[in-house]
């Protein structure tokens, strides 16, 4: 074993531990290699240094306070809401089959499509319920 | 509350509680995450919250490809390095453009209060820094890293060695002046 080899079983142990016979050939080298013994000196005291001044990073309460503070001001979309996308896809379902319909459109043909896409936002909502009903349906 | 129990929840769309269930277990995660980019206690913070706001928004557009921790980590890798972005073009800014007070630098900033060993990371090239920061805060568990940073822990592994190389020669320097 040559010393770039010691060296890096060396670092390889600082992360996790060596097998036991690559762990005997490392002490073996360093038995006769005094610069790979400054080396895994040095290291392993870098080692112990990091480990005991590692900065303690845990946040506190105020963290969810302040964060609580920054939602109320950006409500998502409400969950009791169906989602937009099917909003909007009401919306346009409404709006394109009144424009593609011959003018002057009759009052029936109005109402018959408003009704329409109400009736695609409440199924929006009982499909929503079912799903909150019933976690398995998959929604 | 365990990563499963939340996923069904985003299914569920309960997503107040879920929401609640990634703070438990991911707000300490993505504080050490975002200060392995910064350096900097205070800026750490403000960026864990923007990750959380964001969360908070895209939450009901988790579409499951990936685990919930992926993809929270993606999100909080993304607004890290965008944040760095925007700081790096703002000190880069001549000073009589800028209406605000100068923005502060990350190393060596008055929230890092790093000494010792740690001030002597700040030297290290960023990929290195960010890499044996998170190894020591995150328990010196390579797989951690590695899933923190999106890298396999080969490439963690060999940050880390040459981080450790670099460190040592600077104690070295360090003891010799």
């Amino acid at each position: 074993m040559d010393c770039t080899q010691a060296q890096d079983l060396l670092l390889d142990e600082l992360d996790a531990a060596l097998e036991p016979a690559e762990r005997r050939e490392v002490l073996h080298h360093l038995d006769d290699c005094e610069p790979c013994r400054a080396f895994a000196g040095l290291q392993r005291q870098l080692d112990a240094e990091l480990r005991d001044r590692v900065p303690a990073l845990v946040l506190d309460a105020g963290f969810r306070r302040t964060l609580e503070v920054r939602l109320a001001v950006r409500q998502p979309w409400p969950e009791w809401l169906p989602e937009l996308a099917y909003v909007v896809g009401a919306a346009l379902a409404t709006a394109a089959s009144v424009l593609v319909l011959p003018f002057p459109v009759s009052s029936t043909w109005w109402i018959g499509s408003a009704l329409a896409g109400l009736g695609l936002f409440v199924h929006s909502l009982v499909a929503r319920a079912l799903c909150g009903l019933d976690a398995r349906a998959g929604c | 509350m365990e990563d499963d129990r939340l996923h069904e929840l985003v299914r569920q769309r309960s997503y107040a509680e879920a929401f609640e269930g990634l703070l438990d277990r991911y707000q300490n995660k993505v504080y050490r995450l975002a200060f392995s980019f910064t350096r900097d206690r205070a800026r750490a913070e403000e960026l864990a919250q923007d990750v959380f706001v964001k969360i908070w928004q895209v939450l009901p557009r988790f579409d499951a490809r990936a685990s919930l921790s992926t993809w929270l980590y993606a999100i909080a890798r993304n607004t890290c390095l965008s944040a760095l972005r925007y700081d790096a073009r703002r000190r880069m800014q001549p000073l009589d453009e800028t209406h605000e007070p100068a923005a502060r630098t990350f190393e060596g900033g008055a929230g890092t209060d790093l000494s010792g060993v740690w001030s002597l990371v700040d030297r290290l090239p960023e990929a290195q820094r960010r890499v044996i920061t998170l190894f020591y805060l995150e328990d010196r568990s390579l797989r951690e890293v590695g899933r923190l940073l999106d890298m396999p822990e080969g490439t963690v592994k060999s940050h880390l060695h040459r981080a450790r190389r670099a460190l040592a020669g600077a104690m070295k320097a360090e003891g010799a002046r």
